[in-house]
């Protein structure tokens, strides 16, 4: 029944929501009680499987909004949006992925939180994510799933800085929300080039056009754009910066989002567009190279660090650009091999993150230096560590090795992918050269996690806190990762077992319907399983001689990263908003009015450049007639009142502003508005008075000291301001030749208001209203006033 | 407005104010009939909108002025300053606002 996807996103969401209201039911028990959500939705999923092996799609879609005609560029149109879902087999697999690992990552976090921390608030976000998640997989159009692609990226800023009271986790946090938000932003604008191209975002009618998208111009602009929101998202180099720092996270955090979650929402990016934008010679380069590039890279860096989480976090690049890698040379095998790899890697790296989190629990440490000879004491945790990472490393019988075979085999079968990439024959010999130097790094490291860490010779660590010596945590945090290591092996011995159900399907949903390669442990001797062996070896020395191996490495340069450029960025950012801050906010009005005059200015002459001049009415006489005294007055009015800056002495200053007052007396009898006249009449000689009352209390003026820059630039300004204006008003004189409110007012003015002065009947009977409010302004202006003379401030001079 | 000295300000102020006048008259259309008070067998008038519109802004500009003046005033008795550059320095508000 379709209508359950959107449930399963929206109660997440939900019990996100209400997460903080049930902390109070539930007390610290509250993520066991959560735990229960996504592992109903994995067990209901999980029953769907044989329609899904059919290859059902289980569809709900609702109209969300219509992007109407006109509004994109190019004239097509209108479209439909639909808020739309859609479980097909590559969504299946990635739907059971996180609620899977997310029931446990519950249930492990709920132990490993201590009781005092804000179970409510993490258990909010992480529910909030597990929703945000399903809604990135289960979207059937780019837009919707962009939505819950920017809730993953706001819901994983609030894991990774859950302990907000660090500065290192609100660092990584927002390290993290900006890299992966503006890989969003990329991806927004390439789903837009797309519905430009296509027409729609709808996932299955792209599917059905990827021909037309990949012939059309926009395509290379469109796949970078796309590429760059999935590896952003999935840390792949030279984007990777932000992972290592989310390492803040509680581990459980870094269990979730690292294995099955977040970073996998760029893989599955890359797999949903793969039949639609794939393919093609930029494809396979920018894909595979990133993909293969970040294996290397991920795991060459894993080898310097001495934190068990960085190594992971390392090693967490390394994996998903062996995924990429894989989406990249896009053959059947490698697909297989890929979504083989994205399950693998889920249940693997998962164990290994709660491993560490388990140790860092009991002893206090993550540094591998300090961790020795732990599986004495920790028997249950050792074998953990031992299965997960030899699975990481590709060891026999487990579920690593077999799709790091399929990777071997698919390096070496590239060349039909290569034929038209430039390039394409050195390629298609590099890839497998990286692959094995990738995968022996990776055998290095995992040795050390595992072998090093719990069966290394050396003193093992006290506990944490002191006392006697490291154990087994309770059931509550060994019982997950117990249960994701028991997976490793028995995908390991019967990968046929997640083949028909899981795999299979998920490899279609990317592939099309196609037979996919067996899954089997045991392929025969060939050259894949050389390669392994060649891993194995290498990697046996190279760990046996770690010491040799550190000095080496350290007199290798520490790859090139853009943290420069992050720190540079925000740096700037910082120095930038400081100095528009001090520029702007000056705390002077004078200075507001500056910046409004000039951008005015700046408006109309743009306005103007684009558009051509406005037609000034030059007409002469004007409308109605314009007498040469009226025009005389205005003159000698502007004259006057331009003179008023320039007085020294305060009475010539407000005598000259009172003799404009009266000119406009005159202006109003000569433009027939004789209550305008009666009113400045009256109010002039006021406003004079007022002045002149002030004056007995306020000092003689003085010159105002300009710089000379200054002085000019609001000459300037004002001149211009005073310039536009005029010319505003010569093109807009006479624009108003509509009368009708006009001839309303003057038809019922007497009849409906027993009035003959039209201005007065309006003001006090059409308008009433307008007055009342204008008294009421008035009435508040002369309280002011009053306060303002008779308040006296304490201890002020009376 | 953009001077230093309050006083300046103020009477800036106004004459801004009365420049807004004459540009609502403008638009309104200069001498196009008689004064809008109805009389027997006239049919043409002036508009009568910019008027009233006008009237309102003389009352409301003569509230602010008068306002800005009292401010002016106790302004200078409590700071002793009538210069906008000192009292932005003794407020400290330019750094802050």
């Amino acid at each position: 029944m379709s209508w359950t996807l959107p449930v399963s996103v929206i109660v997440s969401i939900a019990l996100g929501l209400a997460a903080p209201g049930l902390r109070r039911l539930f007390g610290a028990g509250l993520g066991r009680v959560l735990a229960l959500w996504p592992l109903a939705l994995f067990v209901y999923f999980l029953g769907l499987a044989p329609g899904i092996a059919e290859g059902e799609v289980w569809r709900a879609s609702f109209r969300w909004f219509t992007v109407p005609a006109g509004w994109l560029p190019g004239g097509a149109g209108p479209f439909d949006v639909h808020f739309g879902f859609a479980l097909d087999g590559l969504a299946f697999l990635f739907v059971l992925l996180i609620t899977g690992v997310g029931a446990l990552v519950m249930f492990y976090a709920s132990s490993y939180l201590g009781k005092d921390e804000n179970h409510g608030a993490f258990f909010a976000y992480l529910m909030l994510f597990v929703g945000a998640m399903l809604g990135v997989v289960l979207a059937d159009n780019l837009f919707v799933m962009y939505l819950f692609w920017e809730m993953t990226s706001i819901t994983s800023f609030l894991l990774i800085g859950f302990w907000s009271h660090r500065p290192e986790s609100r660092a990584g946090a927002l390290k993290a929300l900006l890299v992966t938000a503006a890989g969003g932003l990329a991806f927004l604008a390439g789903a837009a080039l797309i519905l430009v191209a296509a027409g729609s975002v709808d996932l299955e009618t792209l599917l059905a056009g990827g021909e037309g998208l990949r012939s059309s111009p926009l395509y290379p602009a469109m796949l970078v754009l796309v590429l760059l929101g999935a590896f952003t998202k999935s840390a792949q180099a030279p984007f990777h910066l932000w992972l290592p720092n989310a390492m803040e996270a509680p581990t459980p955090v870094s269990a979730y989002l690292h294995s099955a979650a977040m970073v996998k929402a760029g893989i599955y990016l890359i797999a949903r567009m793969a039949p639609i934008l794939g393919g093609t010679a930029l494809w396979v380069l920018l894909v595979a190279g990133a993909g293969i590039v970040s294996l290397v890279l991920g795991a060459y860096l894993a080898l310097r660090q001495t934190d068990l989480k960085a190594i992971l976090a390392f090693s967490t690049i390394s994996q998903l650009g062996l995924i990429i890698a894989l989406f990249g040379w896009g053959t059947t095998a490698a697909v297989a091999a890929a979504v083989l790899h994205v399950l693998n890697h889920s249940v693997f790296k998962a164990a290994l993150f709660m491993m560490v989190g388990i140790v860092d629990h009991e002893t206090g440490t993550r540094d591998i230096r300090a961790l020795r000879g732990l599986g004495a004491f920790m028997p249950v945790t050792a074998a953990v560590a031992m299965v997960a990472a030899l699975a990481l490393a590709g060891v026999p019988p487990l579920n690593g090795f077999v799709s790091k075979e399929m990777f071997f085999a698919a390096s070496l079968e590239t060349g039909p992918v290569l034929a038209g990439v430039p390039g394409g024959g050195v390629l298609a010999v590099l890839f497998p050269a990286l692959a094995v130097l990738g995968s022996i790094f990776t055998f290095i490291y995992s040795l050390r996690i595992s072998h090093g860490v719990f069966f290394g010779q050396g003193r093992p660590p006290a506990a944490a806190g002191g006392h006697g010596r490291p154990h087994d945590p309770p059931a509550g945090m060994w019982l997950p990762p117990v249960v994701l290591a028991a997976l490793a092996v028995v995908l390991g011995v019967a990968p046929g077992l997640a083949e028909g159900s899981i795999v299979a399907p998920a490899a279609r949903g990317v592939l099309g319907p196609v037979d996919v390669p067996h899954l089997a442990l045991w392929h025969g001797f060939n050259a894949p399983l050389l390669m392994s062996a060649a891993v194995v070896a290498l990697g046996l020395v190279a760990y046996a001689r770690g010491p040799a191996l550190d000095a080496v490495i350290g007199r290798l340069p520490v790859a090139p990263n853009m943290n420069a450029l992050y720190d540079g960025f925000l740096d700037g950012l910082q120095k930038t908003a400081d100095f528009v801050e001090k520029r702007l906010m000056t705390g002077f009005t004078r200075d507001y009015i500056a910046y409004m005059l000039g951008f005015l200015l700046v408006l109309l002459g743009v306005t103007a450049a684009s558009v051509g001049p406005f037609s000034l009415q030059t007409d002469w006489p004007p409308q109605g007639s314009l007498e040469w005294a009226e025009l005389l007055l205005a003159v000698l009015m502007a004259a006057v009142a331009l003179s008023v800056p320039f007085f020294r002495s305060r009475v010539a200053a407000v005598v000259s502003m009172g003799a404009v007052g009266t000119g406009l007396v005159i202006m109003w009898t000569l433009f027939r508005a004789p209550d305008l006249a009666l009113t400045t009449l009256v109010v002039e000689p006021v406003t004079l008075l007022l002045f002149l009352l002030v004056f007995v209390y306020l000092p003689r003026l003085t010159r105002d000291v300009f710089p000379k820059t200054a002085r000019w630039v609001n000459v300037a300004l004002a001149a211009g301001g005073g310039l536009a204006t005029t010319l505003l008003l010569l093109g807009v004189r006479g624009l108003r030749a509509d009368r009708t409110v006009a001839d309303w007012y003057i038809e019922n003015s007497l009849p409906l208001a027993h009035g003959a002065n039209v201005v007065n009947v309006i003001l006090v009977d059409f308008r009433g209203f307008d007055t009342m409010f204008e008294i009421t302004v008035l009435a508040l202006a002369g309280l002011g006033v009053y306060i303002l003379s008779n308040l006296r401030f304490k201890g002020g001079p009376k | 407005m953009m001077q230093k000295t309050l006083l300046r300000v103020v009477i800036g102020g106004s004459i801004l104010s009365y420049g807004t006048f004459l540009a609502l008259i403008l638009v309104g259309g200069l001498n196009t009939g008689l004064a809008p008070v109805l009389q027997e067998g006239v049919d043409a008038y002036t508009d009568p909108v910019p008027q009233a519109l006008i009237l309102t802004a003389i009352v409301i500009g003569f509230g602010m002025t008068a306002f800005q003046l009292a401010l002016a005033y106790r302004t200078y008795q409590e700071t002793g300053t009538d210069s906008l550059d000192e009292l932005g320095r003794d407020g400290g508000d330019g750094e802050d606002a």
